[in-house]
């Protein structure tokens, strides 16, 4: 079971978090932001002390109930998993959660580097994946979410190749656009430790 | 732009140039190894072969991305972006004609509408994208409009519009490479594109091609 997922930016701030497990603790957007600068500082000082040199910084952190997995990306970015310890094949999990960002954030021209990732195409991506590896306890609101989108789209027939009765763009325009999924990390940046 | 594009491309073929073997050197086996592989250069290689010749979507969603963030920088508000996209497409589109053109086997001129956009939906769309259009649709309201319609549109696949931009649709380039078409086969119309979700496909992109008012006409006299 996947609890949450954690990016942070290179400058040790907090760009994006969800849950996607119930009955999770929250914390309060500050205490995410403090959160995330504090693993950076402590990722930093783990590859620091390390006798053998040239180490990685902390990969893995585990407790009875969970594990938080890191993975840092050649740029500095860094993923947090937080997971189940029985959760299996994190590594796979991990790259297909990069392949999600590089596809849909990098490539995105909206999305500035090193700042909060607002992607819808994101938010669904990475919870398919989510939903994909399996354990994904769907909460409330996302289901909510879920069936809003779909409901939204609903009023447009599929229409067939050269048949009269068309849709006119115009007049329906851009402003049934599906909603974006909530909860993105909603601000705040450069909280380094 | 065009100074510097043209400088380069300038410069890779002399340096192409320089690097094939002088003449004669095809005779020896080695040579013509060598000779095989100076051909995969993109302006050695044969026009007419569309096989292997395709571009890697990686690379051409980081361009896209970077073609939006330069134009982004340069316009005042979505409707000036969409114009400049529109641009930046009738660039590709005047090329793409030619190319198809000259590519097409039964080398026949498209003097009808329905012709002429049957020919857009499939072997433009399958030049362009890897794939057909989705529809082509003739408007009920309006006499001079028509609509080809791309339920996954491959150049917007990696883009999320935010919301303060929600009118933005980057098909715009497409459809500027469909006016350029239209445009050369003298069918003058005006071509905007329009998002227009339906179920499962939220980034469905219809395009929508308003034709001029000679073109109606013409099409009254053919008929």
């Amino acid at each position: 079971m996947i609890f949450s997922i954690y990016i942070i930016n290179k400058a040790g701030g907090l760009v994006y978090n969800k849950d996607y497990s119930e009955g999770l603790s929250k914390l309060t957007s500050n205490e995410y932001l403090v959160l995330a600068g504090t693993f950076h500082g402590v990722h930093a000082i783990t590859s620091k002390i390390s006798p053998v040199p040239g180490s990685s910084g902390i990969e893995m952190l585990e407790t009875d109930t969970f594990r938080i997995h890191c993975f840092q990306t050649l740029t500095g970015t860094k993923f947090l998993l937080v997971a189940d310890p029985q959760q299996p094949s994190i590594d796979h999990t991990m790259k297909k959660i990069y392949e999600c960002y590089s596809d849909y954030c990098v490539k995105n021209p909206f999305q500035n580097p090193e700042m909060p990732i607002r992607s819808e195409q994101f938010d669904v991506h990475l919870l398919k994946l989510v939903k994909s590896v399996g354990g994904l306890v769907v909460s409330h609101t996302l289901q909510q979410q879920q069936s809003q989108y779909n409901s939204n789209n609903n009023q447009y027939q599929n229409v067939q190749p050269y048949n009269t009765s068309s849709v006119d763009p115009s007049a329906q325009g851009s402003s049934n656009l599906p909603p974006t999924l909530p909860n993105i990390a909603s601000s705040g940046l450069g909280l380094g430790v | 732009m065009t100074t510097s594009t043209s400088a380069s491309s300038r410069l890779s073929v002399m340096s192409m140039a320089a690097s094939l073997p002088s003449v004669g050197g095809y005779s020896s086996a080695t040579a013509s190894i060598y000779s095989k592989r100076a051909t995969t250069n993109i302006l050695e290689r044969h026009l007419n072969k569309s096989r292997g010749a395709e571009v890697s979507l990686n690379a051409f969603a980081f361009m896209f991305s970077e073609m939006l963030q330069y134009t982004q920088k340069r316009v005042h508000g979505i409707q000036d972006l969409e114009r400049k996209l529109n641009e930046l497409g009738y660039r590709v589109g005047v090329r793409a004609l030619d190319l198809l053109v000259w590519r097409d086997k039964n080398n026949k001129r498209e003097t009808r509408v329905l012709g002429m956009l049957y020919f857009i939906h499939t072997t433009v769309w399958k030049t362009l994208f890897g794939k057909q259009a989705d529809s082509l649709e003739k408007s009920t309201e309006n006499e001079d409009e028509y609509m080809i319609s791309d339920n996954d549109p491959v150049i917007s696949k990696y883009i999320s519009i935010p919301k303060d931009v929600s009118q933005l649709n980057c098909g715009a380039f497409m459809a500027g490479i469909v006016e350029a078409i239209m445009d050369g086969c003298q069918f003058p119309s005006r071509v905007t594109a329009h998002t227009v979700p339906i179920e499962g496909y939220p980034l469905r992109t219809t395009i929508l091609i308003k034709l001029d008012k000679e073109v109606l006409e013409r099409e009254e006299q053919l008929k």
